[in-house]
């Protein structure tokens, strides 16, 4: 498989802290990649590693089948478009003055420009200054002045920060139409939510190590779903399952965490030993929302 | 990157602010010259309408020149730090340090053209006001070239400072402070004035009143390079370093 970013033991460290902790990460060519995390758990360090706006303390990167690094940034950057923290844009100038900015800035032509704000659908907009602008059409200024160098690949980092439902969605479809494009997209976010329906893989990140890569289906196999019990004494039953696997009760429920059919059937037959009434036995439905949570250890929301 | 950094004075007034400073400077050098009599002395032979005319431009120029400077680096930093200009000219390759140095070309611009401009404005104004005696050229030009020493080297400085801090009150404090010592470090011991830009200002003074008649000062021209020469290196060592800062 071609990857258009790959790293390895890439690592960050602010003195003893260390913010990102020997990832690998592997980024399919024409993928849109999910990149999650909690806030605070690396994603925006990862990605400035990645464009070289900071310098990794040890591991390398590399970038479209370069290795990224000082030297190399600016050939690699013509083709690589990002928006990190917050949208840019001058406050003061139009949205097609910000566009002649990048324009001039990158010796793009005006087919390119055109092309770009057509991409994110602000060109009704572009006469508006920048200062009047909502934040969903600042995002989508940042992501035309991105795509304006017809890059190969887009990193974007929480671009759906701040943006009500329908902006969440527009985003989704515009990440979409840019992979059926051809471009590979690593965007970032700490709500699973926003991004797990237009995300071909998934990277989760937490306390700066990457807990899991791979595919959706792999993330929903990767954790075996919960299951709940509804019986009579629950507090005992709770006690009893305890002592044989991960069990807590919830409510009028006992909730039992990481067993397997075997691991069911013994918790089973040790309730009715135990003269426990079992009204229903379980397997709870599995969401990438849930699996998130779980493996982010419930830092995720 | 220069045109760009045009492009983005558009809206900031920056043209407005250049021109009100010209107009300025031109009114205070005039009102103060006519109110130390210039109408007197059009015909005297020493030139002394001529010296009043240098005299007064020197004067607005050290009281507005420093504010000037302060606000119009201020405003050109301060839109990278609310836009996330900083971040954008990153991803397109271009470093923080890189982008202060063709700030300082494009304001530098600015300025050299004002106080150049102030200049050949006043030697109109002289010569519309008929003074008899030959025009100072050379004592014009070697002020006006200390003067933009002054100005750029001050530039630096508030440019960086505007890098710096994202609150523009310091940088706009700053420029108050400067041109307060460049008003009033005639009045301290002139190795004072060496040690900051602003300070430059009160050493180009090209005329001072000795008795009661105003006279032509030593230029200190290697002392006042030394301090601009200083200055851009440091101005290209402090953005050297901001190359290599991470974002």
């Amino acid at each position: 498989m071609n990857f258009a970013i790959q790293t390895s033991d890439l690592t960050k460290r602010y003195g003893d802290r260390v913010v990102v902790d020997r990832i690998d990460l592997a980024v399919p060519v024409g993928s849109v990649y999910g990149f999650l995390g909690p806030n605070g758990s690396g994603k925006s360090t990862t990605m400035k590693m990645l464009l070289s706006l900071v310098r990794p303390s040890s591991g390398d990167a590399t970038v479209l089948g370069r290795p990224m690094n000082r030297q190399t940034r600016r050939d690699i950057l013509g083709e690589v478009g990002s928006l990190i923290e917050s949208p840019p844009g001058y406050h003061h100038l139009t949205g097609a003055e910000n566009m002649r900015l990048i324009q001039r800035l990158l010796g793009l032509d005006t087919r390119q420009i055109e092309q770009a704000v057509r991409t994110v659908r602000l060109q009704d907009q572009l006469d508006k200054r920048v200062a009047a602008y909502s934040l969903g059409m600042k995002q989508r200024l940042g992501i035309a002045m991105a795509l304006a160098r017809q890059p190969r690949l887009l990193i974007l980092d929480e671009p759906t920060n701040g943006l009500d439902p329908a902006g969440v969605e527009e985003m989704r479809d515009l990440l979409r139409r840019l992979a059926a494009s051809g471009i590979t997209v690593l965007v970032s976010s700490h709500q699973l939510g926003e991004i797990d329906k237009c995300a071909t893989s998934i990277g989760i990140l937490s306390r700066g190590r990457l807990i899991f890569q791979g595919s959706r289906d792999q993330l929903l196999a990767q954790v075996t779903p919960d299951v709940v019990i509804e019986c009579s004494e629950v507090p005992l039953a709770a006690e009893l399952l305890r002592q044989q696997v991960t069990a807590r009760q919830e409510g009028h429920v006992v909730r039992v965490r990481g067993a397997d059919s075997a691991g069911v059937a013994d918790a089973v037959a040790r309730l009715v030993h135990a003269g426990i009434h079992i009204f229903e036995v379980r397997r709870e439905g599995q969401t990438l929302e849930n699996m998130f949570l779980r493996l982010t250890e419930g830092r995720g929301l | 990157m220069i045109r760009n950094e045009f492009a983005k004075m558009r809206r900031l007034k920056v043209g407005a602010l250049a021109l009100l400073m010209l107009g300025v400077v031109f009114a205070m050098a005039v009102g103060m010259a006519m109110g130390s009599g210039i109408g007197f002395h059009l015909g005297d032979a020493d030139g002394y309408a001529w010296k009043l005319l240098l005299m007064s431009q020197a004067g607005a120029v050290n009281f507005l020149g420093p504010l000037l400077i302060a606000v119009l680096a201020s405003r050109q930093v301060e839109i990278e730090h609310r836009g996330g200009g900083w971040l954008l000219s990153a991803t397109a390759g271009i470093t923080p340090g890189r982008l202060c140095r063709v700030k300082a070309v494009a304001l530098g611009a600015v300025l050299v053209a004002v106080i150049w401009l102030s200049t050949v404005s006043l030697m109109g104004a002289g010569t519309l006001l008929r003074i008899t005696a030959p025009m100072p050229v050379w004592n014009w030009i070697g002020y006006t070239s200390l003067a933009t020493v002054a100005c750029l080297s001050s530039l630096g400085v508030q440019l960086l400072l505007s890098a710096r801090v994202e609150n523009q009150l310091a940088s706009l404090g700053l420029g108050v402070l400067g041109a307060f010592i460049a008003v009033f470090s005639t009045a301290f011991p002139r190795w004072i004035s060496y040690l900051t830009p602003w300070g430059c200002f009160s050493l180009a003074t090209p005329v001072d009143f000795v008795g009661n008649n105003p006279e032509y000062l030593s230029m200190p021209y290697l002392g006042v390079s030394i301090v601009g020469l200083l200055a851009a290196s440091g101005f290209a060592c402090v953005t050297w370093r901001f190359d290599r800062k991470e974002s």
